[in-house]
Formats: C-alpha cells, sequence, structure tokens
C-alpha cells in the first residue's frame, strides 16, 4: 500500500463529525496531548474537529445529502456546473443520492457559461436554476455572467464551495480555493449571500436566499457550502433535529396604493401621455395588463425590449418612433424604465464625451413606478445618472398594474373616456404603415455582401414563422431587424438583453434558454455575434452533450465591430490619416475562425461559412431538421458590420 | 450665436464642396474601396443601406450636401475632414454611392409578402 493512500486513510478517519459539534470537539482535540511533539511552543491545535476512530467508509446520510433535499424541496431542476474538488461531496450526492434529477447535472465547460446558462433559463421558465462553482477560482470565472444577470434583476442561486476549516485542507491547492469569505468577490453584484456552518444554518439560509432572489426586485443570491459540511455524515442526533422551511404563499411588493391614484390622476389629466416600458413583464402577463392601461388612457408604449413587454406589431406599440413618440409626451409612465434619466434627457453619443444634456420637454411630468431604487449598491454604476422624477413609486410594476388599473377606472369620466379613446384611435393609425416601410427598406440590403443583417434575420423568420419559437438573443448588432419584421405576438416570443453589456452572454444564456424551452416544446433560435460566441465556444459541447435543441446562427461580422466604429471615431477626432490601423486589435480575421468547424468539433451539425445569400435558406432548412429532431446545430454566416 | 457660426461654416463648405465638383470627377471603384477603408461600411453598411448606427445613403445626396454632413456631421457622424479624406476621394466616394444599382421592389421578393 502506497504512502499516499495511508495518508489518504488516515485523514478520513479523522473526517467524522460535522462542523456543528464545534464547542464538543474543540475539548475533545484538546483533551489529545500525547498526538503533539513535545515542545516549548504552546501547541497549535490541528482540528477542531473529533479524532475519533471513524473508518474511512461512511454508512448512512452525509451533509450534502441533506443539501440536495433542500434542492430538491426547493424545487431545483437543474444545476450547471464545471466539477471542482471543494465541491465534491455535493457533486456526488447530486448525481447518487439524488439520481441526478431535481436537479440534473449540467455539465459546462467555464463556469461563466453556468451561471449565464441560469440567467438565460430564468427568463423563459421563470423559476430560477443553480449553478455549482469551484471555491475561489469558479466564483471569479463566474463573477462577469452572475453581473449581468445583477444588472439585469435575474435571480440564479450560486452555490460554492470552500474549505472554511484551515485544518482540513489537504494539499496545498486547497488553500488556493479557500476563502475566509467566498462571497467578497461577488457581494457587490449578489442580493445575499450566507457562509452557514451548520446544516440547520444551511436549510435556513438556502430557503432564505430563494425567497429573497424571487422576490422582485431580483438578483443572484451566493451560499457557500463547506467542505466539512458536505463531506460528514451527519451524526443520528443532529439529523433527528433536522428540518427544512418551506415556502409558503408569497407575493411581490407592489405601489403604494395612494401614490397610485396620484399617477392615474397624472395621466387621465395629460394631453399626450406616454408609457416607456424596459426591465417590465416578469410574467407572461405581463404584457396584457400593460395593454390594458395602454388602450384605456390611449397612450403609445416605448419599449426598451429588456423584457418580452408588447407585441411588436400591435398599433400601440410605438418603439420603431421612439424619439417622436418621446418628445412629444407630456406625461410619461414610465415601467420599471433602468435608464430613468435618459426618458427627458438626450446626450447624443459623440466621442468628445459632451455634458450638456437636452431636456426633451422641461413641462414634461415623469411618473416612475419601479424596483431600481429598492436595491441600490455602491460601487457598480449600473444605477445610472440621477432622474429627477415627478412621482416615484418604488414597487414592482407588473405588480402595480391592477392597482392602476383600478384607480383608472375609478377616476375616469365620461367625458375622460371619450377623450383616451379618440386619441388611442389616432395614435394607432401613427404605426399603420410602419411594417411596409421597413419592408422597403430591407430591400435595399436584400442582395448584398458581405449578407445584410437584414435578409438574415428574414430568411430565418421564413423558418420559423409557422413554428412555436423563441428567440433569446440581443439584436441591437442585427439592427433590431427582429424587431422590425417578425412578428413577436407572444409573451414569451423574446426575453431582453443582457443588463450590463458583458459580452458572452447571449452564447450561454440562449442555451439556458433552450433548456427551459425543451421542457416547454418550444423551438430556440439564437443569433450570436462572433466576438460573444469567441467569449463561451464550449457552450456548444455542453448543448451537444445534453442534447439540447437550439439554432446558433453566428452574425459573423469578422469583428468587434462596434470598436471597429469607436476607433474610427477616436482617429476622426484626432485627425490620424491612416484608417486602416483602426482594424488593430478590432478584427477577428487573419485567420478567420471557421466556426462550423469548431461547431462539428464540438460534436454539433454545422454549416459555413455561407458568404452568398442565396445559400442561407437551405442551409437553414437542414440545420433547422436537426434541431426538430432535438439536437443542436449551427450556421456561420459572414456577414455586414450590423 | 454658435449656431451662426456653424451655419457660416457649412455654407462656406457648400460653395467650396461646388467648386470642387466642378473639377473633380469621381471614380466608382475607387470610391468603393474607401468607402470600406475610410470606414464609412461599419455605419452604413457595405453598400451604404444603412442600419442602426448611421442612416441609408442611397439615393445619394447631391454632392455638396454630400461633402457638408462629411466635413460638418449635423449629430454623430465622425468629421472627415479633407486631412482624413480629401476632394477627390469624397467625389470618388460619391460616384460610387451614385452607381448603386437601384433595389428591387419589395413586392418583388417572396420574404417580404
Ligand atoms: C461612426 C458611424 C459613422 C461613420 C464611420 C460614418 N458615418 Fe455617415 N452618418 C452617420 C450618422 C449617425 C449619420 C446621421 C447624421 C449625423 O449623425 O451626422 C450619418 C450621415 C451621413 C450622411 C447623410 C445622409 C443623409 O441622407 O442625411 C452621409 C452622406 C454620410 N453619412 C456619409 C458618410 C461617409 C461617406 C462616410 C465615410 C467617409 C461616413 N458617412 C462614415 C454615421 C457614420
Amino acid at each position: 500500500m502506497s504512502k499516499k493512500i495511508k495518508r489518504r486513510q488516515f485523514l478520513a478517519g479523522l473526517a467524522a463529525a460535522p462542523a456543528v459539534s464545534v464547542a464538543a470537539s474543540a475539548t475533545k482535540a484538546m483533551a489529545q496531548p500525547a498526538a503533539q511533539p513535545a515542545s516549548s511552543v504552546p501547541p497549535i491545535p490541528m482540528t477542531d474537529r473529533p479524532t475519533n476512530d471513524m473508518p474511512p467508509q461512511t454508512i448512512g446520510k452525509t451533509g450534502s445529502d441533506f443539501m440536495v433535499d433542500i434542492l430538491k424541496s426547493l424545487d431545483i431542476q437543474y444545476i450547471a456546473s464545471c466539477p471542482g474538488s471543494t465541491f465534491r461531496g455535493l457533486h456526488e450526492s447530486i448525481i447518487n443520492y439524488g439520481d441526478n434529477k431535481s436537479p440534473e447535472f449540467i455539465t459546462t465547460l467555464h463556469e461563466d457559461t453556468a451561471a449565464a446558462m441560469c440567467h438565460g433559463y430564468y427568463k423563459v421558465a421563470k423559476k430560477p436554476m443553480a449553478c455549482m462553482v469551484h471555491g475561489t477560482v469558479g466564483l471569479q470565472h463566474a463573477s462577469m455572467a452572475i453581473y449581468n444577470a445583477f444588472a439585469d434583476r435575474v435571480p440564479m442561486l450560486v452555490l460554492s464551495g470552500n474549505i472554511g476549516n484551515p485544518a482540513t485542507r489537504q494539499v496545498y491547492i486547497e488553500w488556493n480555493h479557500s476563502a475566509q469569505d467566498q462571497a467578497a468577490t461577488v457581494r457587490d453584484i449578489t442580493k445575499w449571500d450566507d457562509q452557514p456552518a451548520s446544516l440547520q444554518g444551511f436549510a435556513e439560509s438556502m430557503v432564505r436566499a430563494y425567497d429573497l432572489m424571487t422576490t422582485a426586485p431580483m438578483a443572484p443570491v451566493l451560499i457557500t457550502a463547506d467542505g466539512d459540511l458536505q463531506e460528514d455524515p451527519i451524526p443520528p442526533d443532529i439529523e433527528k433535529k433536522l428540518h427544512i422551511p418551506k415556502l409558503k404563499m408569497r407575493s411581490q411588493p407592489s405601489g403604494d396604493v395612494m401614490a397610485v391614484r396620484e399617477a392615474a390622476k397624472m395621466l387621465l389629466a395629460a394631453e399626450n401621455p406616454v408609457i416607456y416600458t424596459n426591465r417590465y413583464a416578469r410574467t407572461e402577463n405581463g404584457p396584457a395588463l400593460l395593454l390594458q392601461v395602454a388602450e384605456m388612457i390611449g397612450a403609445p408604449v416605448v419599449d426598451g425590449h429588456m423584457r418580452m413587454n408588447i407585441s411588436n406589431r400591435h398599433p400601440l406599440n410605438h418603439s420603431q418612433r421612439s424619439e417622436a413618440t418621446l418628445q412629444q409626451a407630456d406625461c410619461i409612465l414610465a415601467l420599471e424604465p433602468i435608464f430613468l434619466w435618459g426618458l427627458n434627457n438626450y446626450v447624443p453619443d459623440l466621442v468628445t464625451r459632451p455634458n450638456d444634456p437636452r431636456r426633451r420637454n422641461p413641462n414634461l411630468k415623469l411618473i416612475h413606478i419601479g424596483t431600481e431604487s429598492m436595491m441600490t449598491k455602491a460601487n457598480y454604476q449600473d444605477f445610472q445618472r440621477y432622474a429627477e422624477a415627478d412621482l416615484s413609486i418604488p414597487g414592482d410594476a407588473e405588480a402595480t398594474m391592477p392597482l392602476l388599473i383600478e384607480a383608472l377606472k375609478t377616476q375616469m369620466s365620461a367625458a375622460d373616456k371619450a377623450r383616451c379613446d379618440g386619441r388611442c384611435a389616432k395614435v394607432k393609425e401613427l404605426t399603420a404603415k410602419q411594417l411596409e416601410q421597413f419592408r422597403e427598406r430591407v430591400a435595399f440590403e436584400w442582395d448584398a455582401k458581405p449578407i445584410s443583417s437584414g435578409r438574415l434575420v428574414m430568411e430565418l423568420w421564413d423558418q420559423i414563422k409557422n413554428e412555436d419559437w423563441m428567440m433569446p438573443t440581443e439584436t441591437q448588432f442585427l439592427s433590431d431587424w427582429p424587431y422590425r419584421l417578425w412578428d413577436i405576438d407572444k409573451p414569451y416570443r423574446t426575453m431582453g438583453g443582457s443588463g450590463a453589456q458583458g459580452i458572452g452572454y447571449n452564447t450561454p444564456a440562449a442555451l439556458g434558454a433552450a433548456l427551459a424551452n425543451k421542457d416547454k416544446g418550444r423551438l430556440t433560435v439564437a443569433m450570436v455575434g462572433d466576438g460573444d460566441f469567441n467569449m463561451a465556444p464550449g457552450v456548444l459541447w455542453t448543448a451537444a452533450h445534453h442534447k439540447i435543441p437550439i439554432l446558433y446562427i453566428v452574425h459573423n461580422n469578422r469583428a468587434y465591430h462596434q470598436e471597429v466604429m469607436m476607433i474610427l471615431r477616436m482617429a476622426s477626432r484626432r485627425q490620424r490619416v491612416n484608417h486602416k490601423n483602426v482594424y488593430v486589435g478590432t478584427l477577428i480575421d487573419n485567420p478567420a475562425p471557421d466556426y462550423a468547424k469548431i461547431a462539428q468539433g464540438y460534436g454539433l451539425f454545422a454549416e459555413g461559412p455561407i458568404t452568398d445569400p442565396k445559400d442561407l435558406a437551405g442551409a437553414m432548412r437542414r440545420a433547422m431538421d436537426v434541431v426538430k429532431r432535438g439536437e443542436p446545430a449551427l450556421l456561420d454566416v459572414v456577414s455586414d458590420g450590423r | 450665436m454658435k449656431i451662426n457660426l456653424l451655419l457660416g461654416a457649412a455654407l462656406v463648405l457648400f460653395s467650396a464642396a461646388a467648386f470642387a465638383q466642378d473639377s473633380l470627377k469621381g471614380n466608382a471603384q475607387t470610391g468603393k474601396d474607401l468607402f470600406v477603408a475610410k470606414g464609412c461600411y461599419s455605419c452604413h453598411g457595405f453598400v451604404g443601406q444603412g442600419s442602426r448606427e448611421g442612416p441609408r445613403l442611397m439615393p445619394a445626396l447631391p454632392y455638396p450636401a454630400f461633402v457638408a454632413q462629411l466635413r460638418t456631421p449635423r449629430t454623430i457622424m465622425p468629421p472627415y475632414t479633407a486631412t482624413l479624406v480629401n476632394d477627390q476621394q469624397a467625389a470618388d466616394i460619391h460616384a460610387y454611392l451614385e452607381s448603386q444599382p437601384k433595389p428591387p421592389d419589395p413586392k418583388s421578393i417572396k420574404l417580404l409578402q
């Protein structure tokens, strides 16, 4: 028998009881002076855990088995993770004790992917999934995706491993992966965290974390699972007393009813009320409630697209003429707007960073209903510029809609109703010709090479328009063509963007969405930029391994195109003549990555690079056949910049 | 005051541009290359179709207005002074935009019905 195994057995013998019995075991450890060599220096206690003769095999329930009970009681369906030794106990419990069901272990190739999948999953499933990250290093990897979700007010349960007790860290690596305070890395970007020291504490913290993260304003939470707590067996006397609290009836925080009545009064007094929505719809009922208000007061809606708030072809949706609509408004009802200041102020995005905001309308009345101010942290500046609202109603906007509808009904006179109905009809007329105009515009780029975004988007539309589709990715880099030309009708067709514009969100978040869509039987189509894709190509392997159907289209402009434009503007400002230099550091070319080959290497059906628009339809049809069979596929489309 | 000054500048440029056009003949093929080399495509699209970042450039503006926009853009477009795009190059780019074929009728495209 090797020395190494002997040492393991010895250490396993030490691993006997969970750290819950700290007080008792500390006494016991100190009562064994014989184990310490004689020294003039006072002995340092090696461990505060009992050093009894526990055999290396443990029989019966372990700490991490109980943790799995908690995950099951919270109905967590999936846990995405790259394995790591700081949570080896929990990993083993999930797959064996928990039978790898609720939660099922989803293997990822990067922690950032695991966390971003949680982000996308929640936005479709409307319930959180979990990710499990290695102590310190895994959490650091996951942190950008956690930040995106934080800025997007999306919950996820992040579980991190840690070996809290220095005396039981076995090899030097475990020191590198342990922290005095794991959550310090992400405390600025989570709603709550805890590092419980007992199993009962763990149960209560998990349920509290779930409660907090799913109550608006929502955000990720982090619970650190201590290594000893996971791995050790549960002493029978402790096991008897363990209790998992239940989440019973809960509600979302709505606005103050008196303030909502005031809002109704202001809206009814307005000549040109406008509704602005951004992170508004929390459930699939959100759009219907919004339309009810919009129709009642005859107000156009301008949407920032961070949730699926309103169908794009509804005649009251004026998002495609947003500037004109906002400019003529005398009262704006802003529902979870994120950037409230921007509704009455305008700063052109100039490279000179001028600081002379223009007010759209000095007499504008601004009503704000939202949770933005209810979870403001100091460090990261995602809270945006301070805005003066005439009426500020902290509360979840969707939860407040029924109160507003009630208040409007009560206050609306017959004359008000006639006025609002008349306005509603006029407002609807303004968007009547929109679709036709956009079709004319897209014709200009129909045959362009590299393939235009308009053509790409419409070829895809032709493939999905008769399916029950869902598109989880951002569209601003595709000149927003889907919002202009598709029929985005159902309240689950889209889900908005990353929250903090951390590139590398779309590819993994789309897979999280696809996982939820798989359970709902919906087809997922994701158009991702090449810059985004390259941040997380390993996502493809997870899609193939877990047979998650999704069509990925790489909108491949062979550049960090946003930065091409930025550097161009910088060079112009400085009068630097050699424009070719702007491509240094901004192109993803020479050699041009072959995304189809990469995807094939990860086990996917893939075609590309597609350079002729005429080849799109055939390639899409072939890829769609694969996706409909329940597998992922990828197409690499060489495209115009935007 | 500031606006007046800008207008004045634009007028001077207008007449300068009109003069330039008399003496300069643009080459569409060179203009096509310049449209990419000078980065115009990045906001306006490779064929000048327009995008979220910049408007459609077809049908091309009359040359004086085109050059005025280049030298003193209305809002967020980066200014291209004569140091960056000289008069001959401006004429070439303009010739390229003018040479663009008319787009197909959207009614003739099946996917746009
Ligand atoms: C960083 C983005 C950007 C780049 C690069 C850029 N433009 Fe523009 N362009 C715009 C925007 C935005 C406008 C709208 C008016 C404005 O902001 O000045 C515009 C307007 C124009 C117009 C006026 C169109 C009209 O119908 O009013 C012309 C002509 C034009 N650009 C030509 C060019 C040419 C030629 C180049 C290259 C030498 C170029 N642009 C480079 C963003 C850009």
